[in-house]
């Protein structure tokens, strides 16, 4: 067999994800310990074990575009067995935010979405008013009728606060976003 | 009695509403044992999944503005959602272990920090500063043995380096508590199964099979009521699971109390003021049941506020 039938892999996307080498994406070794214990493993059409395949083998395009990574629960099951304590959440984390808006599956954006209204409303209050997130929410993703039955109950239960809470410090806040925007 | 320990109390966003009823009982509970919690002034959100899936920096910096904050008071900060507790650990970590994360954070939140608070989640405080001696002494009530699943979900448990476990695969703190309340802790394989969290909201189909699975494998182990320590477990298996029921067919009937709450109960202290009524399962039948709660029995006006 020459050698030409051998390509290198692409080990700059792996970098990019993990700057400073502190996720061990190379010690994983497709035990698939990980993707046993993944309570969305049903509905994700990668695996944790397949999705750091697709990072240790540098194709981007199969792991920044899948479902997959939407819809991890961060439960950290995974991080937590690995036997080479492989921190697949922080990594997924790491591709959630290298996905661009345009990229994500249609069948989850309704997570990217949930994601942006509720930091909209944490930069505003610099709490989350949740009656108010609820209602933004089933806005934007035209869904009202879903759940509409529990709004009732949660407020007759004084479940659910009519007025957001404010913090006396939501500057401070802001200023945390945008320097965080600054540096990103 | 015990000496007054006093903590710097962070309630995070969910305590003032939906989980309004763990603020109730744990504040009535905490105050029958002595324990004071003062609340950081003007305290600001965590972040949550939505910061840490979006900017690793957001999702450090918003935990530590409040920390940094909380320093200046010279306690440590007790927490009781576990999601709130799981970031504020996470995010001190990070400062103590690295210099260049530290003075990166430092320029972000305007102010120094060096991750030298020390955060406490308020099972820990009830174990062991409190202690279950303590405890034991407080209760009042015979619970006679109630068939408790205490359920700790995934946020105290993991990952490893923050979990208030000595096993975080099988957890014990809560089970202890329950025990020296009088219930019986029964042993069971789901404590710390994943409930679907906040995509309760965004995957409702998700949520309700696996709060269901939960449901029903504490149901199938003889629990009589579910345990919880976390918001988002707590309405994920109560107000969903009349849902939960129509998929599935056949009934749980399963109270889900905040621990806070059963203490509460275990010590006597007014039903109203542990927020049993906020309860979407009700938990009459559950206790009056073996006779304890002929309070609850009691038609109740909802309150409105």
């Amino acid at each position: 067999m020459d050698g030409s039938q051998w390509q290198r892999i692409d080990t700059a996307f792996a970098q990019q994800l993990d700057p400073k080498g502190e996720l061990r994406i190379f010690s994983c070794y497709q035990c698939k310990k990980c993707s046993s214990g993944c309570p969305m493993e049903r509905d994700s059409e990668l695996h944790p074990h397949q999705i750091i395949r697709m990072v240790q083998l540098g194709r981007r395009k199969e792991a920044l575009r899948s479902r997959g990574i939407w819809m991890c629960v961060s439960c950290q099951t995974c991080l937590s067995r690995c036997p080479m304590s492989v921190n697949t959440p922080a990594l997924i984390d790491a591709l959630r935010t290298m996905a661009r808006r345009r990229e994500i599956p249609k069948s989850a954006r309704q997570v990217s979405l949930f994601n942006r209204v509720f930091l909209e409303s944490l930069k505003r209050l610099g709490r989350i008013y949740e009656l108010g997130l609820m209602g933004t929410f089933k806005v934007s993703s035209f869904d009202l009728l879903s759940d509409v039955e529990k709004f009732p109950t949660m407020l007759r239960k004084g479940k659910l606060r009519l007025f957001p809470s404010f913090s006396g410090r939501r500057v401070n806040v802001k200023r945390i976003f945008e320097r965080t925007k600054r540096a990103r | 009695m015990i000496e007054r320990l006093r903590y710097t109390f962070y309630p995070g966003c969910s305590l003032h509403s939906t989980a309004r009823e763990y603020r109730e009982s744990l504040e009535a509970v905490f105050s029958a044992l002595g324990v004071e919690l003062v609340e950081l002034p003007d305290w600001t959100c965590c972040g949550a999944t939505a910061a840490h899936a979006t900017d690793e920096r957001l999702a450090l910096a918003l935990p530590l503005e409040n920390l940094s904050r909380a320093a200046k008071l010279r306690r440590d900060v007790a927490v009781a959602c576990a999601a709130c507790f799981n970031r504020l650990q996470l995010a001190n970590q990070a400062v103590r272990q690295d210099n260049s994360v530290r003075a990166e954070m430092e320029k972000i939140i305007g102010r120094p920090y060096d991750g030298s608070v020390k955060v406490r989640h308020v099972i820990e405080i009830l174990v062991q500063d409190v202690g279950l001696e303590a405890v034991r002494e407080a209760t009042r009530l015979n619970l006679d043995r109630l068939k408790v699943a205490c359920y700790y979900g995934c946020l105290l448990a993991r990952p490893r380096e923050v979990s208030i476990f000595e096993d975080p695969e099988n957890p014990a703190l809560m089970d202890d508590c329950m025990d020296a309340i009088g219930a019986e802790p029964i042993e069971w394989p789901y404590k710390t199964d994943c409930c679907g969290a906040a995509y309760s909201l965004t995957n409702p189909a998700m949520a309700v099979r696996l709060s269901g699975e939960i449901l029903s494998m504490a149901k199938e182990a003889g629990a009589e009521c579910i345990a919880v320590a976390c918001p988002l477990c707590q309405s994920n298996l109560d107000l969903r699971q009349r849902d939960i029921e129509c998929h599935r067919g056949g009934r749980f009937e399963l109270p889900v109390f905040y621990f806070t709450q059963l203490v509460g109960i275990a010590f006597g202290l007014a039903h109203r003021s542990l927020g049993l009524h906020r309860l979407a399962v009700s938990p009459g039948k559950v206790l009056a049941s073996v006779g304890r709660m002929r309070q609850l029995a009691a038609p109740q006006q909802p309150e409105i506020k």
